[in-house]
């Protein structure tokens, strides 16, 4: 089966970690995972500026580890992204602003992605 | 030896998200209209607070927020196919047809069951 992943939720939802899970049990069942899309606050899981405290779940890292090692196909909607301030270099340049953010695992593109995600997959799953 | 996917889907957006609730409700109309853009088969059914989205005596400008409605108004020009409120929350939130932004059915619980049997994928915002 050929799976798609919409995520919504805010890093700090417990949807984020559901999603995580999902996405690492259906590759290990032996389903494809076609893409990830993260719209709305997922943004924010793709932000290396988001500091997490020592002695609670890093779900950013985790999430940026598991698309590297799968090298997942792991978009962030380039709207919802810099309304939020999440930017990757091209962005920063766009927008002028001092830096940029972006995990490298991830990649900013527009809504198109999760049309054709929708198209190609056969179960879309929503986490929010 | 699997089949291609079809490529039109029958794509669902079920908004419960209100004109005030932060992002979520002006998201949601922009995947609406993104993937209507892109030729799929668009319903949209609007539930709990989402039904305030289609009041037309709304007047967010005031809140210096973006008017939605104009947005939702835009639907039937992006080919979406239909437009339908919970019953239920139709009352609850004084919806009507002529205090709506665009015409719309109404659908009960075994409505809306059926709406949701009949996509191949249904998105909730």
């Amino acid at each position: 089966m050929k799976f798609s992943i919409l995520v919504t939720c805010p890093p700090q939802a417990q949807g984020a970690q559901s999603a995580l899970k999902f996405a690492k049990a259906s590759l290990n069942a032996g389903h494809e995972l076609h893409r990830i899309f993260f719209y709305q606050d997922a943004v924010n899981l793709s932000s290396t500026l988001q500091i997490i405290p020592r002695d609670e779940h890093n779900l950013n890292d985790e999430w940026s580890a598991f698309i590297a090692e799968y090298k997942l196909d792991a978009v962030v909607c380039i709207a919802a992204a810099v309304r939020r301030g999440v930017l990757d270099e091209n962005e920063a340049k766009r927008y002028n602003t001092q830096g940029y953010n972006l995990s490298p695992q991830f990649e900013l593109s527009g809504l198109g992605q999760l049309v054709d995600a929708m198209i190609v997959s056969d179960r879309m799953i929503t986490f929010k | 030896m699997q089949s291609e996917p079809a490529l039109i889907k029958k794509v669902l957006f079920i908004i419960r998200s209100g004109p005030f609730d932060g992002l979520k409700a002006r998201e949601a109309i922009d995947a609406v209209l993104a993937t209507a853009a892109f030729e799929q088969h668009v319903t949209v059914h609007f539930q709990d607070e989402g039904v305030r989205l289609l009041n037309r005596d709304m007047n967010p400008e005031a809140l210096k927020s973006k008017n939605l409605g104009k947005m939702i108004k835009a639907f039937g020009m992006y080919g979406v196919s239909s437009i339908s409120v919970s019953t239920g929350d139709c009352k609850r939130y004084n919806c009507s047809p002529e205090n709506a932004v665009t015409t719309f059915t109404t659908l009960d619980q075994n409505g809306v069951r059926e709406l949701i049997a009949n996509q191949d994928v249904t998105l909730v915002f």
